[in-house]
């Protein structure tokens, strides 16, 4: 098996697919390779966390391995918070196949987004969301991603030091004036698009 | 089965406890400090940005122990939570040697001569029990000095106006060179008729006392430094005490109560030991300096047919007036770089606001914040922004390395319903009632708050910024690192828990000698104002035991 931690969003498609050909031969309950999720509730979650921090020029959550982070935490620190996590997947499929007829992990980018938008608003049907409150869970999704994706790598998410890359903060952060390569690149203007009228405070 | 009998057991070595636990070994006392957490080595230090002191979204570094540390938080309609020591609600504070020293951002300011004399200053505030001091700037200056320069501070505080007189200069220069923030921040505040300055700060800008200069590592705040040039009472007091040769450091013990003879006199502390073993150490004197949250619990734990209502509680005063800070400031975003990687954050200050401001009774300092972690960052999106998706990324991209936090801690106005009582129902891990924390802040106090979250605006417009907001005050009673109050000093019985030599009015040989005796808080870090009230009290202590009047 490849590398847990190194599946996208598009090979988790893949791989629950596969696991599901396997169960339905086997006759075997899905065996999977988190320590606190199932395949299904992963590939969910991928498509999930990408939503929060979106892959484009830089790398997304589940590229960044925030899937691998929320299992890491829901079999450890956080193990009080793992039927609250399982609810709100739960949640946030049967929101998708009730609106779309599909998991949402299957659904398209964008209509992942609107699914997303509902769910923090709490505007979803109720009878799909028993354990957690929608916005309580799309409050966990983000907390997680957000930790996942801009924290210490040593905790599963933030693979290779994306986050850090993009943001030009030094690797491993304990310079000070000690430097002893030249600053990171970020250092230097960027190219990024310049502030809108909007944000003349 | 008790243990051999010594002179004092000092309660906790953070700031007040270290300090004390020197003072009185020098002294010649023989001295054992109880220490519910573990001596962490600076060398073992490892900066994850999600378990430190500072942002503890996945734990705490330093304690208190998760599992074992329940409290319960009363919300202000009533409801009750247990809570954890890596959530806010819990007002936690890091246990270990050292206390909150080991891993603090360090800034070591004296409070200003006012700020010993509140109620004097500015009268009776209605719902606040607001008083003075029972002694003075000028009774604490020497002290003040003697904190500075033992355990060792750098900056300079000369072109601040508003400082209380002193007799000597810091011992270390400010840090060179400057940061980015400081060269964009300080011509701002001078146009805007301010005075700038390079906050005073625990850390060594050369080296000092046989420890090394700072490397300006901007992760420092809520981490240990590995360098060890962060001064905290682990490296400074606690190493002297030990060199005495009649003093003991116990790690990982958890003292339950403080015994109490027929006479209403402390005997001794009953503690659990590393190994969860119930101790008593006898001694003639006990100094409770578990910081204002488990001081209180402490005393409030020690009762007796004398002290029913526990330890100094006769009045109903232990526990009551909690205040920390309440922090407001404002979050600016530049076209320009802001960042540069120099730490160790905070560089420069004003004073200019603490006191004088018609209708506002004090305010407090302003300086620029510490590095926010990345992760801090994302929660932190300007009004407008998206909290996640595609603009939400954007922003951090374009905006970690271009902004800048000022912010500050508002001097809190103390209420009698601001505090900590024992829980009749939780209990922890060694079956010792827990700390129930309820109350708010008082109005008046979020008021100066948000002006100062005004003038922290105003100041990042000055110097540039493109889009500002402010971070305006919360609710809720205050606490956290900088908790204080519950223990408060006093010299009438009726109004206070302990006289002005910080010793508990109805028991002649117990003290508490940490920022619980604060009358007010300042409107500081109030850290140099322990360590520099425990060289005081301890100094008074040690002469009182000279003269006999503690032996039982």
């Amino acid at each position: 098996m490849d590398d847990p931690y190194a599946v996208g969003r598009r090979g988790f498609l893949k791989t629950s697919a596969v696991a599901a050909a396997a169960t339905a031969a086997a006759c075997a309950g899905p065996r999977s390779r988190w320590r606190s999720l199932s395949e299904d509730e992963a590939a969910t979650l991928a498509a999930a966390c990408d939503q929060i921090v979106p892959p484009d020029e830089d790398p997304g959550a589940a590229q960044a391995g925030v899937v691998t982070f929320v299992d890491r935490q829901l079999a450890t620190r956080r193990k009080a918070e793992r039927s609250r996590w399982q609810a709100g997947l739960r949640g946030l499929d049967a929101t998708a196949r009730r609106r779309h007829g599909q998991p949402f992990a299957a659904l398209a980018f964008e209509t992942q987004t609107s699914v997303i938008q509902d769910v923090e608003k709490g505007a979803v049907e109720a009878a799909d969301w028993t354990g957690v409150e929608p916005r309580a869970f799309f409050a966990l999704l983000r907390e997680y991603t957000m930790m996942g994706f801009y924290g210490d790598p040593r905790h599963g998410g933030n693979k290779d030091r994306v986050s850090w890359k993009m943001l030009g903060v030094p690797d491993p952060p304990i310079r000070g004036r000690l430097h002893e390569t030249p600053p990171a690149p970020a250092l230097a203007p960027r190219t990024a698009a310049p502030p809108s009228p909007a944000r003349k405070g | 089965m008790a243990l051999p009998r010594v002179n004092a057991v000092v309660v906790g070595s953070g700031a007040g406890g270290g300090v004390t636990f020197s003072q009185l070994a020098e002294g010649g006392l023989s001295v054992i400090c109880l220490e519910k957490g573990r001596w962490h080595s600076p060398f073992e230090e490892r900066k994850d940005d999600l378990v430190n002191q500072r942002n503890s979204s996945l734990g705490v570094a330093y304690g208190p122990d998760e599992e074992k540390n329940p409290r319960v938080r009363v919300d202000l309609e009533g409801r009750e939570r247990v809570v954890f020591p890596h959530e806010g609600d819990y007002s936690p504070n890091a246990s270990c040697v050292g206390g909150g020293t080991f891993s603090y951002g360090a800034q070591a300011w004296r409070y200003m001569p006012q700020d010993f004399r509140m109620r004097s200053t500015y009268g009776a505030i209605e719902g606040s029990t607001l008083d003075d001091w029972p002694v003075s700037y000028d009774d604490m200056e020497p002290w003040y000095e003697k904190a500075e320069y033992e355990i060792g501070v750098s900056g300079d505080v000369e072109p601040n106006p508003f400082k209380g007189p002193r007799k000597k200069p810091l011992p270390m220069p400010p840090m060179t060179p400057k940061s980015l923030e400081y060269e964009i921040l300080k011509p701002a505040a001078l146009r805007l008729g301010l005075h700038p300055f390079d906050t005073p700060l625990l850390i060594n800008s050369v080296p000092y006392n046989g420890r090394s200069a700072c490397m300006r590592i901007r992760w420092c705040v809520g981490f240990g430094c590995e360098t060890n040039a962060k001064n905290g009472s682990q490296n400074t007091v606690i190493p002297r005490a030990l060199a005495t040769g009649n003093a003991w450091l116990r790690t990982e013990c958890k003292v339950k109560e403080i015994l109490l003879d027929d006479r209403g006199r402390a005997r001794g502390v009953a503690y659990f030991d590393e190994r969860d073993r119930l101790q008593e150490q006898p001694a003639d004197v006990v100094v409770v300096s578990g910081g204002a949250t488990e001081s209180a619990r402490l005393l409030l734990l020690s009762k007796s047919r004398l002290h029913p209502n526990g330890l100094g509680n006769r009045h109903d005063w232990v526990g009551r007036n909690l205040t920390g800070h309440t922090y407001t400031g404002a979050v600016g975003f530049f076209d320009r770089l802001t960042y540069d990687d120099i730490g160790p954050g905070v560089c420069i200050s004003v004073c200019d606001y603490n006191h004088g401001t018609p209708g506002l009774a004090g305010g407090g300092m302003l300086a620029n914040e510490f590095i926010r972690l990345p992760y801090q960052l994302s929660n932190q999106q300007p009004p407008g922004t998206p909290s996640w998706g595609k603009a939400h990324k954007d922003f951090m991209r374009r905006d970690y390395q271009r902004n800048i936090m000022i912010q500050g801690p508002t001097q809190d106005m103390p209420t009698w319903d601001g505090r900590v009582q024992l829980d009749p129902k939780v209990k922890d891990y060694w079956g010792i009632p827990v700390l129930r924390v309820s109350g708010d802040n008082h109005p008046h106090t979020r008021e100066i708050a948000n002006r100062q979250a005004e003038r922290a605006e105003a100041w990042l417009k000055e110097a540039g910024a493109i889009l500002t907001y402010q971070r305006r005050a919360g609710r809720g009673v205050s606490g956290h690192q900088h908790q204080s109050g519950t223990c408060r000093m006093g010299n009438d019985p009726q109004t206070s828990v302990v006289d002005a030599s910080c010793r508990v009015h109805d028991v002649p040989n117990v003290f508490v000698i940490d920022a619980g005796v604060h009358v007010t808080n300042g409107g500081f870090n109030p850290v140099l104002t322990i360590y520099a009230n425990a060289f005081r009290a301890s100094d008074l202590l040690v002469k009182a035991w000279k003269g006999g009047g503690l032996k039982g």
